[in-house]
C-alpha cells in the first residue's frame, strides 16, 4: 500500500507536537509578563491637555508648591484641579494676551469649566484619599513621580493593587517629613530605614492591608 | 455611579425588555469579556470649578438642616449633600420632634427628589408651557372678578407661620376667595376635644413619666406627627434597668401594628368596639361620676380591661393614653375624660393649641370643600400640593367636581390624578428644594432650607400665592425665600440681631422662638355633659358583623410616597408584604368567610366595590376588615400605578371606619411578594431569638446561665486596634423599618421590584425578621433585626476560593465586591442568610437623574458578586482617616441604622473599649449571640426581648 | 491457530440459566473480527445521521441556555437566597459521577485484569470523557462573573493575591481538570492501535489519511506493542486513584460547609459509592442498546450484563447504607438544625415526594438485581439502569436544595423553583452528551479490537492448558 504521507511529514508531526506543548507553556508566562508592562498598565504614556501646561515651568521654574493649586492634597479626597478663577489669579497679571490661555479666558469670562484628561486613574472600586497619605508622610513623588521634569504629565508608578501593596505592607521605605512631602528633590538627611521607622512612629503610621482600606 | 431606581420588571425573566435588550446585553458582555484582565481603566476627565466655593473640599460632604413635613407637621433632619448634591438623610437632634432619629418616610423622601417620574414643566390647558405664561394665567383667572369671588383655594395642612402670614395677605386681597386645606388627619382629634374641652386643644404625651401606656388603636411608636420622639421617650421606660423602672404598654387595635409588637397586653378587637373599651375604663375609673351607658360599657368583654382600669388606677398621674387618629371625636373625648380622672393632665399630659393652621375649623373639612365646588360658585380652583381628586371619599365625587371648575390650577410633584383632571398643573418643589418654615407637633418653628436648585424649575404653594398678592404681573412676586425671612424678621422684632438670629436657625434648623405654651391645667375644664350626651349616641354594630378600616399605609401613607421604590419594597411589620396592600383579615374570619390567603375578593362598602387580594395577618381582629389607604394609583407615576387596591374607591365620607361591608371571593387567587414566607420559628426561641420577662429576670437570671462557654480554642489573639461591635435590643426594635431604608440610602442598595421580592431575592442588607408565637387567639410578635453578625470565626469566609471575604484586623467581616466571582458559597455557608447576590445587573438603564442619589462612598454592585452589610465601614474608615489627619472634634462612628433608629435599639462601637456603651451591652445580662452554639462569635448581641406583663393577667 | 480452539458455546442451559457464560462467544479469527467491528464503524446504520441531527438540535438549544445565562445573569435561573445552588451544581455533580464508572472499569478492572472488561471499556471510557465535558460545564457558567474564571487558578497576579485553598471550590477545579486530562490520555492512548487499524482499512485514501494522522506512526511492531503496554499500565495507575479523589473533593464542597444535611464526614465515600452506581447505570443505558443495534451479542454476553447488575447491587447497597447512616447520625447528634432537616424536612417537607422517589428508585429498583435472570435480560436491566439514573439526580438535587430551604434562621426558609433555562440546561447537556457519543458511534473504534483479539488469544491459550 502506497505510503499515506511523505517522509518529511514526520519532522512536521514532532514540530507539530513540541509546538503545542510550547504554547501550552508559554501562553500563560507571557499573559502573566505583559500584564505588567506600562502597555497593560498605561504608565508612561503622556497625556494630551485642553491647555498646553507645563509643570516644569510652573514648578521648577517658578518654583509653586504642588499644594497651592492641587489644595485637596491635603484636605480632601482628591487633590483636585485649580479652578479657572485660581489660575486668573496670576494670569490676569502675565501672559494676559497669551493665545495658550485662551481657552482659560474663555472659561473663566463664560463660566463654562475646562475639561482636563485625568492622568493617574483609579477603578470605581478604589477608595483613595489623599490627605490620608499627605498627613503620614507620603511625598507626592512616591506616587506622581518627578511631575516637575515633565512636559505633559504622565503616570509613573503602575499602580496596580500589588504596587499599592508593596507600600502599604511596608510604609516606612516611603516615609518623610510632613513639610518635606512636595519637595520634587527631597533626600533624606538619615538612613531612609532609620528615618522611616522614627517617623512611623512619630505619624502613627498603620501597615493598613485590610482590604476595606480601599474597597468599600 | 449609577442609580437605585428600580425598574423591577426589567430583571425578571418572563418580561420581555430583557429578551429585547439580550443582543446589545451580549455585545456588553462580550465587551467585558475582553475588558477584564488586562486592559486598562477607561479615560476620565477631571472637571474642576470656574470659581470654587470658599468652604468646599471636594469629596467632603457637608450637613445641613432643614425639615421634612408631613400632614403639616415638621420633623428636623440634617441632609449629607456631597458637592451640592443630597444623598442622605439624618435626623436633626436639635429637633424636639426627632431628636437625632427619624422615620422611614424622611430616610426614603431623598429618592423622591431624584425621582424620574417627576413633572418636568408646566402644562397649559394640555400643552408645555413656561412658568411665566402659567403663573400669568392664574393671575388672570384669579384676579378675574374682584375680591376674588368664584376662587377657591386647596391647601395642604400646614403649620408654617409664614402660609399663616401669606394667608391673612390673600384674605384682606381677596375676601371673597375660600381656602380649604385638604387631608387632615387630626380632625377627630380635634373633634373631641372641642366635644369635651370647648375648644381645640392636641394632647402632647410624655411618655418618660409614663408607668403604664395604652394604645387605643395608635401606631404611636412607628407613625404619627411626634412618632419618633413618643418612641424615644418610651424606650427610656422600656429596658428592665431603665431609671424610673420599666413600663407596661397596654394595646388595643383591629390590626398588628408596630406599637402592638412591643405591647405587654395586647387585645385584638374591632376598630368599633375600641369605643367600648374606653367606655368600660371609664366606667371602672370613674366609679359612676361619669354617666356611661351599660350597653357600651359592657360590649368591651375580657379580663384585660378591667386588669388595665385597676392599673391605671394604681398608677395615676403616672399613665398615659393614646388614641389613634382614626378613632371617632367621642373616643378622643373619652381619652380627654380619662385624663381628669386619673390626674395625668400636667404630669404625663400637656394640652396645648394646635400647630395646624386652621385646626378643626370647617376649612378642614373635605365635604365642606365638595359641597362648594357642588354650589357651582367656583370657576377658579388652585390645588396646592395635595392630590385632592385621589385622596378623598370616593362618595364626594371630587374627580367630577374639579373637572367641572372652568379653571383648575394643580401644584403637585407627579403627573398624577389631580393633574389629570386640572387644565393648568405646574411641577411642585420637592422639600429639598423649597424655602419654607414649619411647626413641629409642639410647635417649635423649624426653617426649610434648598439643599439643591429646584431640578425640574419646580415652585413652592408659597410662591404660588405670593405671585397672586403682587400688584401686577410686571413686578416680581416676592420669593419664598424672602416670605420666610420676612415671618422670621417680624417674629424677631425687627432687624436688631436678625440676621445672626437666621444664621443660627438655619445651622441649627429650630428657630429661637419658644414652641406653643401648653394650657395651664387650671384653665382647662371638661364637659360631663356633652361627653355623656356623646356616650349615649355611640351605636356599635352588633357582635361578628363584619367591619372596615382604612388606615393609613406604613409605607405610602396616603399615597404620596406611592412611587417610591424603597418604601414600596419596604416590608410591613408582620408579614413582610411588599409592592402592595391587601385585604388582611383573621384567620378566623377568613375562614367564616370561606376565604385562604391569595384568594382574590371583591370588597363591597356603602354600594361601592373594589377587588383586591385577601391577606390572612396573625392578630387581626376578627370581624375587620382593613385596606390600608394610598394604592391602587392611575396617575403618571410608574412604580405606583396599577399596584395594589385604591381604599379611596371604598371610603365613605363619614367616619374612617365603617360597617356593613361584604366580602366575597372571586375564585381567582394571586401571589403576594412576600419577603419572609416563614414566621413559625419551631422552637428555635433560645437559639436565635429570646425572649424574658421583668419577673423572670429578677427571679432567676436565665439569660446569662444558658450561655455556652466558648473553649479557649476559639478565643482571639488580643487585637491592637478597636474591634467593633453591634448590639441591638430586641426590648427596645418597634419594627419601624427605618433602619431598613436608611442602610439603602446609605449603602446604595437596589430594590429588585415585587417580582424579585416573590423569588426571594430582595437585597436588604437589614432586614426585620418577625417571628410569630404564643397563642393562635392571642398571638405575640418577636421582632430581629437581622443584619451581618461579623463572626470572628466566620464560615462565609473559609469557603471563598477567591478570598473575596476576609476579616479585617478591626473584626469586620469584609466583602470585597471586585474580587468576588459569585460562586455564592459564601451564602449558602452563612447561618443567617443574610448575603445578597446580584442576579442582575439592578442598575443597568436607569435615567441618568437617579444615579444623583448614590453615595459615592460606597461602591455600586455589579452583577454577578455577593453584597452584605459592612457595619458602614465607609463611615468606620472616613473616621479614622479624620482622625489621623488631625481634625478636631471628630464625631463617633455611627452606623445608618444606628443613628436613624428612634429607640435607640441599635448600638454600635468599639468592644475593645471595655468603657463603652457597646461592650457594657455585650456584658449584659439580657445579652446572647444569635446561633451562637455554632461557635461562630458573632460581633452582634442580642439582648433578649423583654416584657412586663401584668401579674394580675396570666 | 484455528478457531476449533475457541471455547464452544454451552447451549445445555439456555442463556438465562448459563453459570458461566463465556467472556467472548465465537467470534472467528482476527482478520474476521477486525472486518466485522470496524465495518460497523465504516458502514453506519442509515439512522444514525437522524439520531446525529436530533441531538445537534438539543446541543443548539444548550448553547442558547448558556449564552443567555452568561449575557442576563444567573438571575434567569430559578435560584434565589438562600437556595444559591441548585440545578447546576446538581447536574455538575450528577454528570462527574457518571463519569466514575467509566474510569473505574477501565482503570480498575485493568489493574485487577478481569477479561470481561475488555468488551466495554472502549465504551466506558468515551462515556467518562463526555460525561466530564458535560460536568465541566457548570462551575464556569454557575459563577456570577465566569469572566473572571481565572482568579480561581493559582497564578502570579499583580493584585497580589491568590487563590484562597481552604475553599473546596478551589480544588474542584484541580480534580476536575485532573480527571478530564487523565481520562483524555486513557482514551487516546487505548484507542491508538485501532485507529491504525482503521487507517489501514478505510475505503478511501483522505479518510486513510486522516486516521493516519491519529494513529501516530503505529505500525503494530513489538517495541509499539510494549511500549503501548507500559504506557497503558501507567495510565492505569494514574486514573485508578481519581475514581475515588475526584468525587471526594466534590463532596466536600458541601461537607466542609455548616449547613444542617450538608455537614457530615460520610460524604466522600457515599459520593463515590453513588457515583460508581449512577455510573454503571449509565453503561447500561448506553450499551444495552448499542449491543442490539450493533448485533454484538457475542462480544457484550451475558457474562457482562451479569457482572455489571452486580455491580449495581452492590453499590446501591453502599448508597442505601449510606442514607440510613446519615439519617442516624443525624438523629443521635441531637442536634435540633440537623434532626429537622433529616427528621422532618427531607422525609414530610414540601420535597418530601423527591425524598420517597429517590428511595424507590436508587433502593427499591435495584433488589430486582439478585435474580440472575434479571440481570442477564437486557430489557429488564436497562429499565432499571434508567430507574437508577433519574434516582441519582434526584438524590442530588434534593440533597443539595432541600438542605439551603430549611437552614438554620426559619425566617430564611424558601422554596426553589427551576426555570424554563434551568431546565433547558439539564435537557440540553443530555443531549449534547448523546451528539458526542453518536459521534463516537460513528467514526471510532467502539470496541476495543486489538485488546479483545489479544484477549481471545489468552483464552484460546486458557483452554489449551485446560
Amino acid at each position: 500500500m502506497a505510503s499515506l504521507f511523505p517522509r518529511w511529514s514526520n519532522s512536521v508531526y514532532w514540530a507539530a507536537i513540541a509546538g503545542g506543548f510550547g504554547a501550552l507553556v508559554c501562553t500563560p508566562i507571557a499573559l502573566v509578563a505583559w500584564a505588567r508592562t506600562p502597555y497593560a498598565t498605561g504608565r508612561c504614556e503622556p497625556v494630551s491637555q485642553p491647555i498646553k501646561f507645563d509643570h516644569r515651568h510652573h514648578n521648577r521654574d517658578d518654583g509653586i508648591d504642588c499644594v497651592f493649586c492641587h489644595s485637596g492634597a491635603i484636605r480632601g479626597k482628591t487633590a483636585g484641579v485649580p479652578s479657572s478663577a485660581q489660575c486668573m489669579g496670576c494670569h490676569s497679571q502675565i501672559w494676559t494676551d497669551s493665545p495658550e490661555l485662551a481657552v482659560l479666558r474663555k472659561s473663566t469670562f463664560e463660566g463654562t469649566p475646562l475639561r482636563w484628561n485625568r492622568v493617574t486613574r483609579m477603578p470605581d472600586f478604589v477608595f483613595f484619599d489623599h490627605s490620608a497619605h499627605t498627613s503620614h508622610g507620603v511625598g507626592c513623588v512616591s506616587c506622581h513621580g518627578r511631575v516637575d521634569q515633565m512636559g505633559q504629565v504622565f503616570a509613573s508608578e503602575p499602580l496596580t493593587m500589588r504596587w499599592c501593596l508593596d507600600c502599604h505592607r511596608a510604609p516606612e521605605k516611603h516615609l518623610r517629613p510632613r513639610s518635606k512631602i512636595t519637595e520634587m528633590e527631597y533626600q533624606p538627611d538619615r538612613p531612609q530605614e532609620e528615618l522611616g521607622r522614627v517617623l512611623r512612629a512619630e505619624y502613627g503610621v498603620r501597615s493598613l492591608t485590610d482590604c476595606t482600606v480601599c474597597h468599600r | 455611579m449609577r442609580a437605585d431606581r428600580p425598574d423591577p420588571m426589567q430583571h425578571a425573566p418572563s418580561d420581555p425588555i430583557a429578551r429585547r435588550a439580550f443582543l446589545q446585553r451580549m455585545g456588553a458582555a462580550i465587551a467585558l469579556y475582553g475588558a477584564t484582565g488586562c486592559t486598562r481603566a477607561p479615560a476620565e476627565q477631571i472637571v474642576p470649578y470656574v470659581t470654587q466655593p470658599p468652604d468646599v473640599v471636594p469629596g467632603r460632604p457637608r450637613m445641613y438642616a432643614t425639615a421634612f413635613v408631613l400632614d403639616g407637621y415638621a420633623t428636623g433632619v440634617l441632609v449629607e449633600s456631597h458637592e451640592g448634591r443630597p444623598t442622605k438623610i439624618e435626623g436633626n437632634p436639635e429637633h424636639p420632634a426627632s431628636l437625632g432619629a427619624t422615620s422611614a418616610f424622611e430616610q426614603a423622601s431623598v429618592l423622591s427628589l431624584y425621582d424620574p417620574d417627576r413633572m418636568r414643566a408646566p402644562r397649559l390647558n394640555g400643552t408645555t408651557a413656561s412658568f411665566a405664561q402659567v403663573f400669568a394665567a392664574v393671575r388672570r383667572a384669579a384676579l378675574a372678578r374682584r375680591e376674588g369671588e368664584g376662587l377657591a383655594i386647596v391647601l395642604a395642612p400646614s403649620s408654617s407661620p409664614t402660609l399663616a402670614r401669606v394667608l391673612r395677605l390673600v384674605r384682606e386681597r381677596l375676601p371673597s376667595a375660600r381656602v380649604f386645606f385638604h387631608g387632615s388627619r387630626a380632625r377627630a382629634a380635634h373633634e373631641g376635644a372641642r366635644m369635651v374641652r370647648g375648644r381645640v386643644l392636641e394632647r402632647r404625651h410624655d411618655l418618660r413619666r409614663a408607668d403604664v401606656v395604652v394604645s387605643l388603636d395608635d401606631d404611636f411608636l412607628a407613625r404619627g406627627p411626634a412618632c419618633a420622639r413618643l418612641a424615644h421617650d418610651f424606650a427610656s421606660r422600656r429596658t428592665p434597668n431603665s431609671e424610673g423602672g420599666m413600663n407596661r404598654l397596654y394595646v388595643f387595635e383591629p390590626t398588628f401594628s408596630a406599637t402592638g409588637t412591643m405591647a405587654d397586653h395586647r387585645v385584638r378587637v374591632r376598630a368599633h368596639d375600641i369605643a367600648a373599651v374606653a367606655a368600660r375604663l371609664v366606667r371602672e375609673i370613674s366609679k359612676g361620676r361619669l354617666a356611661v351607658p351599660d350597653v357600651l360599657a359592657d360590649a368591651a368583654k375580657g379580663v384585660v380591661v378591667d386588669a388595665l382600669a385597676r392599673d391605671l388606677v394604681a398608677h395615676r398621674g403616672r399613665c398615659a393614653i393614646l388614641v389613634g387618629a382614626s378613632q371617632p371625636p367621642v373616643v378622643h373625648a373619652m381619652a380627654h375624660a380619662l385624663d381628669e380622672l386619673l390626674g395625668n393632665v400636667g404630669s404625663t399630659v400637656t394640652l396645648a393649641p394646635s400647630p395646624l393652621l386652621e385646626a378643626g375649623e370647617p376649612s378642614h373639612d373635605a365635604r365642606a370643600l365638595a359641597a362648594h365646588l357642588r354650589s357651582g360658585a367656583v370657576h377658579t380652583l388652585l390645588v396646592l400640593g395635595t392630590n385632592v381628586v385621589y385622596a378623598s371619599p370616593a362618595d364626594l365625587e371630587l374627580e367630577k367636581l374639579v373637572r367641572a371648575v372652568e379653571t383648575s390650577f394643580y401644584l403637585g410633584a407627579f403627573a398624577d390624578e389631580t393633574a389629570d383632571a386640572c387644565t393648568m398643573t405646574m411641577p411642585e418643589a420637592h422639600f429639598l428644594e423649597s424655602w419654607g418654615d414649619a411647626r413641629a407637633f409642639d410647635g417649635t418653628v423649624s426653617i426649610v432650607q434648598p439643599l439643591v436648585a429646584p431640578l425640574h424649575g419646580a415652585r413652592t404653594s408659597l410662591d404660588v400665592l405670593s405671585a397672586l398678592l403682587s400688584p401686577s404681573p410686571q413686578e416680581p412676586a416676592p420669593s419664598s425665600h424672602a416670605l420666610v425671612r420676612e415671618t422670621m424678621r417680624v417674629g424677631h422684632g425687627g432687624d436688631a440681631g436678625f440676621e445672626a438670629a437666621w444664621r443660627r436657625a438655619l445651622r441649627r434648623g429650630v428657630t429661637d422662638d419658644a414652641p406653643i405654651a401648653p394650657v395651664p391645667p387650671g384653665e382647662l375644664a371638661l364637659d360631663r355633659h356633652a361627653l355623656a350626651a356623646a356616650l349615649g349616641a355611640v351605636r356599635l354594630p352588633p357582635p361578628g358583623a363584619l367591619e372596615i378600616v382604612f388606615p393609613t399605609d406604613e409605607r405610602v401613607h396616603d399615597g404620596r410616597f406611592a412611587n417610591n421604590a424603597w418604601l414600596l419594597e419596604l416590608p410591613t411589620v408582620v408579614t413582610k408584604l411588599t409592592w402592595s396592600n391587601a385585604a388582611t383579615l383573621s384567620s378566623a374570619t377568613a375562614a367564616r368567610l370561606g376565604l385562604s390567603d391569595g384568594d382574590e375578593v371583591d370588597v363591597t362598602y356603602e354600594g361601592r366595590t373594589a377587588r383586591t387580594v385577601a391577606h390572612v395577618v396573625p392578630g387581626h381582629a376578627d370581624d375587620s376588615v382593613a385596606i390600608t389607604l394610598g394604592w391602587g394609583r392611575r396617575g403618571g407615576e410608574t412604580n405606583a400605578r396599577g399596584r395594589g387596591v385604591n381604599a379611596y374607591a371604598l371610603l365613605g365620607s363619614g367616619e374612617a371606619i365603617g360597617a356593613g361591608v361584604t366580602v366575597r371571593r372571586t375564585g381567582a387567587a394571586r401571589a403576594l411578594a412576600v419577603s419572609q414566607p416563614n414566621h413559625d420559628l419551631h422552637d428555635r426561641e433560645h437559639h436565635i431569638a429570646r425572649k424574658t420577662t421583668l419577673a423572670a429576670l429578677e427571679t432567676r437570671r436565665t439569660e446569662r446561665e444558658k450561655r455556652p462557654v466558648a473553649l479557649p480554642l476559639y478565643q482571639l489573639a488580643p487585637a491592637d486596634t478597636r474591634q467593633w461591635g453591634m448590639a441591638i435590643d430586641l426590648s427596645l426594635c418597634t419594627g419601624c423599618s427605618a433602619c431598613v431604608v436608611a442602610c439603602q440610602a446609605e449603602n446604595n442598595v437596589p430594590t429588585v421590584g415585587p417580582d424579585g421580592v416573590a423569588k426571594g431575592r430582595i437585597m436588604h442588607w437589614l432586614r426585620v425578621d418577625a417571628y410569630v408565637g404564643g397563642d393562635r387567639h392571642a398571638p405575640d410578635v418577636t421582632l430581629q433585626p437581622m443584619l451581618c453578625q461579623h463572626c470572628e470565626k466566620a464560615p462565609c469566609e473559609y469557603v471563598c476560593p477567591v478570598d473575596a471575604t476576609v476579616h479585617s484586623s478591626d473584626g469586620l467581616n469584609q466583602m470585597v465586591y471586585n474580587r468576588c466571582v459569585g460562586t455564592r458559597f459564601c451564602s449558602n455557608n452563612c447561618p443567617y442568610k443574610v448575603r445578597r447576590f446580584n442576579w442582575f445587573d439592578y442598575h443597568q438603564g436607569e435615567p441618568d437623574v437617579v444615579a444623583l442619589v448614590r453615595n459615592p462612598d460606597v461602591t455600586v454592585r455589579q452583577r454577578g458578586v455577593m453584597e452584605k452589610c459592612t457595619f458602614c465601614v465607609q463611615r468606620i474608615r472616613e473616621h479614622e482617616i479624620a482622625v489621623h489627619r488631625g481634625d478636631a472634634d471628630v464625631p463617633p462612628v455611627r452606623t445608618a441604622c444606628q443613628a436613624t433608629c428612634p429607640t435607640g435599639a441599635i448600638v454600635f462601637g468599639d468592644l475593645a473599649d471595655k468603657g463603652s456603651t457597646v461592650a457594657r451591652l455585650h456584658a449584659d445580662e439580657r445579652a446572647y449571640g444569635a446561633l451562637e452554639e455554632l461557635g461562630t462569635k458573632p460581633r452582634v448581641a442580642y439582648l433578649a426581648r423583654t416584657k412586663n406583663p401584668n401579674p394580675e393577667i396570666a | 491457530m484455528s478457531a476449533g480452539a475457541l471455547p464452544r458455546p454451552t447451549r445445555a442451559y439456555g442463556p438465562g440459566l448459563d453459570p458461566e457464560p463465556p467472556v467472548l462467544r465465537d467470534i472467528g479469527s482476527d482478520e474476521a473480527i477486525t472486518d466485522e467491528l470496524l465495518g460497523k464503524v465504516l458502514h453506519p446504520p442509515k439512522w444514525l445521521k437522524w439520531a446525529l441531527l436530533v441531538t445537534a438540535g438539543g446541543t443548539g438549544l444548550l448553547l442558547l441556555a448558556v449564552a443567555y445565562t452568561l449575557v442576563t445573569g444567573i438571575g434567569v435561573w430559578g435560584n434565589d437566597i438562600p437556595i444559591a445552588w441548585a440545578f447546576a451544581i446538581t447536574n455538575f455533580v450528577w454528570w462527574i459521577g457518571i463519569g466514575h464508572a467509566g474510569t473505574f472499569i477501565s482503570a480498575f478492572l485493568l489493574l485487577l485484569e478481569q477479561k470481561w472488561r475488555t468488551s466495554i471499556n472502549r465504551f466506558a471510557e468515551a462515556m467518562t470523557l463526555f460525561a466530564v465535558v458535560q460536568a465541566g460545564l457548570f462551575p464556569l457558567l454557575h459563577m456570577g462573573r465566569p469572566w473572571f474564571f481565572y482568579w480561581l487558578v493559582p497564578y502570579p497576579s499583580t493584585m497580589g493575591v491568590w487563590p484562597q485553598f481552604r475553599s473546596a471550590l478551589t480544588w474542584d477545579v484541580v480534580a476536575v481538570a485532573t480527571y478530564l486530562l487523565v481520562s483524555i490520555l486513557f482514551w487516546y492512548l487505548g484507542l491508538v492501535p485501532d485507529l491504525a487499524a482503521m487507517r489501514d482499512r478505510a475505503p478511501e485514501r483522505w479518510r486513510r489519511r486522516v486516521y493516519a494522522v491519529f494513529a501516530l506512526g503505529w505500525y503494530g511492531s513489538a517495541r509499539n506493542w510494549s511500549r503501548w503496554r507500559i504506557g497503558y499500565g501507567l495510565l492505569g495507575g494514574l486514573a485508578a486513584p481519581l475514581v475515588v479523589s475526584v468525587h471526594s473533593i466534590v463532596s466536600s464542597d458541601f461537607a466542609i460547609a455548616l449547613v444542617p444535611g450538608w455537614h457530615s464526614t460520610i460524604f466522600p465515600p457515599y459520593f463515590v459509592a453513588g457515583a460508581i452506581f449512577s455510573g454503571f447505570a449509565m453503561v447500561v443505558t448506553l450499551l444495552v442498546p448499542a449491543r442490539h443495534v450493533y448485533g454484538l451479542q457475542h462480544v457484550v454476553t451475558e457474562r457482562h450484563l451479569d457482572n455489571i447488575g452486580k455491580m449495581l447491587l452492590a453499590t446501591g447497597w453502599m448508597v442505601l447504607w449510606s442514607y440510613v447512616v446519615e439519617i442516624w447520625s443525624a438523629w443521635y447528634s441531637g442536634d435540633t438544625f440537623e434532626q429537622y432537616v433529616y427528621l422532618v424536612a427531607r422525609p414530610f417537607g414540601p420535597y418530601g415526594f423527591l425524598f420517597w422517589t429517590v428511595l424507590a428508585c436508587n433502593c427499591l429498583a435495584p433488589q430486582a438485581l439478585w435474580w440472575r435472570r434479571v440481570r442477564r435480560s437486557p430489557l429488564v436491566l436497562w429499565f432499571i439502569a434508567g430507574a437508577i439514573q433519574v434516582g441519582m439526580w434526584t438524590e442530588r438535587f434534593f440533597l443539595i436544595v432541600t438542605s439551603q430551604s430549611r437552614g438554620f434562621l426559619p425566617s430564611s426558609w424558601n422554596l426553589y423553583r427551576p426555570s424554563i433555562v434551568d431546565v433547558s440546561l439539564l435537557l440540553g447537556t443530555l443531549a449534547f452528551f448523546c451528539f458526542l457519543f453518536l459521534l463516537f458511534l460513528r467514526f471510532v473504534p467502539f470496541v476495543a479490537i486489538s485488546e479483545l483479539k489479544a484477549l481471545r488469544h489468552e483464552l484460546a491459550e486458557e483452554k489449551r492448558h485446560g
